[in-house]
């Protein structure tokens, strides 16, 4: 199976894809192509993940957007987003034309005085500015790429010798989440299984509720699952719509989410004795015998890892057919060496974590913790089958899901261990009804033997780890996080002080591809004084936001029912390629923003490297046919033409998919569960503790003070700084989004907006009713919300729906860009957030998404309102 | 004889002086396989990929897919219509 950047060794037969399946599919879309109106098949655009849909064009104007029921993914189901792509296309405050600068004062609410430009000159600037830093040090040019659909393409720093994030689109969710998924599995997200759970424990997410993986899809098939009876459980400090829907909720203290499992660990191995010895046995390491260096012993130096043989009463190489019985519990010396079982030494770890004791930590009663452990070990069913297209296969009904809310945090790792661990435990890892590892796109899982009988880890999927290197030449410290992802929140620190972090060039310029760092990242004010240093900034996208309006230069990219891409993105239950297409001809004079990246490739001079960057990445290289000549300008439809052919084979070129729209397909079992056969996955992630080792001694070398204090080979509880905050911060502050928007880039769509300020709570700050009468807060108040890092003001909104130690702002409540919907309140969330490496995970780059804040009536509040 | 198709991208394209072919190897290891592949510099592809026992920071070498970080993972022997793809410009290619 193949390696992240290894798109070659998708299989032959994978790739011809089974067309006898489609027929039908096919007649019924070439139907509808030919009768009345036009209706054409595309992919949606208005969040990253590209559901099927089909839009009616009457007379060259698009009416109607609709979901497309010939692709399983969202078997015809589009989200409100989806619905109002509409809007997003006919928005009048499109970037029509290039754009310059004509104001030189830069800031919040200044008018740029837009000049519209010629493509011509609008490059022609561009190029000269770039050219120039690239011949001096291409570091001093700082680029924020977002836009998952095409993350193909964000490559293009690398070739320009950009070796920045200045951004933290998918660090603020995924930071510690994919580096664990890749760790456990081969994986790149994770989600339970729709089909056969029957007992959910939801924690911080909103999987199949509001958000997370492919949400129209996962919505339907959350609601099947609950017509045939599977319980939902959720856990968060907020009634968030899963929480109101489901059959219980538990509020939670943020960022104790850790706290509670362990305290369910605890109980499961403690007290009811619950783990399903026989695929910890023989699937996980959890046999492996651990030195009290915290290393597996081994037989010989680099030897295989032993097991006790309870059987024969001796340490054995873990893969020795004659092992009578494996070992899981107790305690051993080997030659004069202290040792135990990996799963001893997680049993011994929980020993501490009573439910009593969590429940100080969660404010959940201890009650509670043990109820839903036995409910949820009670529910996994351990040691029952099922046979699913000819196979047998463990059954496990019950598991843990998370994402954000859960994991988001300070010590983001170790959360993420936790939550894989209590599925471990259960044995439901890949396995019918259990917690499934959700695949980054058409390549499946990332499967290769590893040493030592494992997967091998694959913490990075995106991009291959940053070598090592000090001083450091990116801004965000990518090279001290050898299994994190980009900590791009960390740019807000170094570049206000770069010589205490050794780097040594300043930025001059900064490109904006479809991002918004002003309101994605954390520290929002250092933010703001990082871009008023700089000489330049181009940006490329469709809407001005908080970020391009600092721009010298913008350069409009043709809107999602104009372009063209090919989309695979962490499905959950499908595999296979939807084609985004135009539907009408470009309203307005804008370029394809992959054109906009070619022409400056081919301008500043490095169109060969940019061409080769995309053979490797769309896995052209396999079949050299259809790799790009480096010296030829192509066209994105050419490029993906050649990538649907290198993908699918001859026949299934962008022609093909623009009649068909699209290749996907509901994953077999086979490729769903346990794909990587009989290789181990880890209890005990020793590959974490050797790359913090690592690490630690590189940095003692040069002398260096680095915390490695979370590269543990399994989760503890410690306190995040939030818990620790001076009391004069009472209250914890975290944010949400729901099914209506995406992430706060579509507050600019009307009906979205409409509709999300029906709802008062999506509108206002939320407080619990209690907690706002002890500081004489009333419904409608006008307050200010205030950390040690920013402030905001908003209406606060009574419930009794949220903990009552936590506020909670909505993603939806404005922005501040000069867009005519969304001026308004200044509740901008991460103004409140400080990104600094305290609030960072060492091992991940994952930040801490919640603040401690203290929240007063503003000084003018006339009461409700 | 064995057949290698070999596929140079970036900076490792311009050394050799090519992108792809299908490199014909009297046998033996990926290790001995690169080093019959000349530079137009006149070294190896070996040379410009390894320093000590480990492949130079910034390359990325993948033998039928998966990469190749040390000289002892290039001691696989060479069967013929294997692939090898090298690159040097994908070091700090990011993406949260």
């Amino acid at each position: 199976m193949p390696d992240w950047y290894a798109f070659c060794i998708v299989q032959q037969s994978y790739l011809t894809c089974k067309e006898t399946k489609y027929t039908e599919e096919i007649n019924l879309r070439k139907q509808m192509s030919t009768v009345g109106d036009r209706w054409i098949r595309s992919a949606c655009k208005m969040c990253l993940h590209g559901c099927g849909i089909k839009v009616h064009v009457q007379n060259g104007v698009v009416v109607k957007i609709e979901g497309d029921e010939t692709n399983p993914d969202n078997m015809g189901k589009l989200c409100p987003k989806g619905n109002s792509g509409i809007m997003r296309l006919y928005d009048p405050h499109r970037v029509k034309t290039p754009l310059k600068r004509r104001n030189p004062k830069k800031g919040k609410g200044v008018d740029p005085q837009w000049q519209e430009i010629s493509w011509e000159e609008a490059l022609t600037i561009v190029v000269t500015k770039l050219n120039s830093i690239r011949e001096s040090d291409p570091r001093k040019l700082l680029c924020a790429f977002g836009d998952f659909q095409r993350i193909y393409f964000w490559g293009w720093p690398t070739v320009f010798g950009s070796p920045h994030f200045f951004t933290t689109l998918g660090t603020y969710c995924g930071a510690a989440y994919h580096p664990v998924n890749g760790m456990l599995d081969g994986s790149f997200a994770a989600v339970n299984d729709y089909d056969y759970c029957r007992y959910w424990l939801q924690i911080g997410s909103g999987d199949g509720f509001s958000s997370h993986l492919h949400l129209s899809g996962s919505a339907k098939r959350m609601a099947d699952a609950r017509m045939r009876g599977m319980k939902v459980v959720v856990v968060d400090p907020r009634l968030s719509v899963a929480a109101a829907k489901a059959d219980e909720w538990i509020p939670i203290r943020p960022g104790t989410d850790r706290a509670f499992v362990l305290g369910m660990m605890h109980v499961l191995l403690h007290e009811l004795g619950i783990f399903d010895r026989e695929f910890l046995e023989k699937q996980t390491n959890a046999p492996y015998l651990v030195g009290a260096d915290g290393y597996f012993v081994r037989k010989g130096e680099n030897g295989k890892p032993l097991v006790w043989d309870a059987g024969r009463k001796e340490a054995r190489a873990y893969d020795d057919p004659e092992v009578k019985e494996v070992g899981l519990e107790g305690r051993l010396r080997l030659n004069g060496t202290e040792c135990q079982p990996a799963f001893q030494a997680l049993k011994d770890l929980v020993l501490e974590y009573t439910p009593e004791k969590m429940a100080e930590i969660t404010t959940v009663p201890a009650e509670t913790i043990r109820r839903i452990a036995q409910e949820l070990g009670t529910a996994a069913s351990i040691g029952s089958t099922i046979v699913i297209e000819g196979k047998e296969y463990p059954l496990r009904p019950a598991a843990v899901n998370y994402y954000r809310g859960a994991q988001s945090h300070r010590d983001g790792l170790l959360d993420n261990l936790t939550f894989k661990l209590v599925n471990l435990l259960l044995g439901n890892i890949d396995v019918p009804g259990g917690h499934l590892g959700v695949p980054l796109d058409h390549r499946g899982f990332f499967i290769q033997p590893g040493p030592d009988g494992m997967i091998n880890p694959m913490p990075h999927q995106l991009h291959p780890p940053m070598p090592w290197k000090y001083p450091p030449d990116s801004a965000h410290l990518a090279e001290f996080y050898p299994i994190g992802f980009d900590p791009g929140q960390l740019c807000a620190e170094t570049l206000l002080d770069p010589k205490k972090f050794g780097l040594d060039f300043i930025p001059e310029a900064l490109l904006i591809y479809h991002s918004n760092p002003l309101w994605n990242m954390p520290g929002t004010e250092k933010i703001r004084e990082i871009l008023k240093r700089l000489d330049f900034i181009v940006a490329i996208d469709v809407l001005i936001n908080e970020s391009t309006e600092w721009a010298d230069i913008v350069l409009p990219d043709h809107s999602y029912l104009e372009s063209y891409m090919l989309n695979c993105l962490e499905a959950p239950a499908v595999t296979g390629h939807c084609l985004r297409q135009p539907v009408i001809e470009p309203l307005y004079n804008t370029r394809d923003a992959v054109d906009i990246l070619t022409e400056l490739a081919e301008r500043i001079g490095f169109l060969d490297n940019w061409n080769d960057l995309l053979n490797f990445v769309l896995g052209l290289t396999e079949r050299p046919e259809y790799m790009l000549s480096p010296d030829h300008k192509y066209r994105v439809e050419e490029i993906l033409d050649r990538f649907a052919k290198a993908t699918y084979g001859d026949d299934h070129g962008l022609e093909w998919f623009k009649e068909h729209g699209h290749m996907v397909r509901l994953r077999t079992a086979e490729e769903t569960y346990q794909p990587y056969g009989k290789l181990r996955i880890p209890l005990y992630f020793e590959h974490i503790k050797k790359v913090g080792d690592d690490l630690r001694g590189k940095m003692a070398q040069v002398g260096v003070p680095w915390d490695t204090s979370n590269y543990l080979p399994l989760p503890i509880w410690k306190p995040s700084p939030i818990h620790l905050s001076s009391k004069e911060f009472d209250l914890y502050a975290i944010t949400f989004k729901e099914a209506i928007h995406n992430f706060a880039e579509t507050v600019t769509v009307p009906w979205l907006t409409e509709v999300a300020w029906r709802d008062p709570l999506q509108r206002g700050i939320i407080i619990n009713a209690a907690t706002a009468r002890t500081k004489g807060i009333r419904d409608g108040d006008r307050i200010v919300v205030e950390s040690s890092e920013g402030r905001l003001h908003g209406t606060a909104r009574l419930t009794q729906g949220i903990h009552p130690e936590v506020i909670a702002v909505p993603n939806a409540v404005t922005r501040w860009a000069e867009h005519p919907v969304i001026a308004g309140d200044d509740a901008h969330f991460n103004q409140l957030l400080p990104a600094s490496l305290e609030y960072t995970d060492n091992a991940t780059g994952a930040f801490e998404n919640c603040a401690k804040v203290r929240v007063f009536r503003t000084p003018t509040s006339g009461g409700p309102g | 004889m064995a057949a290698v198709r070999i596929t140079a991208l970036g900076g490792v394209r311009r050394c050799l002086g090519w992108s792809v072919r299908n490199w014909e190897f009297a046998g033996g290891s990926v290790e001995k396989l690169l080093c019959s592949v000349p530079t137009s510099e006149g070294g190896t592809l070996f040379d410009l990929l390894v320093e000590g026992d480990q492949v130079k920071p910034g390359y990325t070498v993948l033998w039928n897919g998966r990469r190749l970080g040390t000289v002892l993972e290039m001691q696989t022997e060479v069967k013929g219509e294997e692939t090898l793809v090298a690159i040097d410009i994908v070091r700090a290619m990011t993406g949260g």
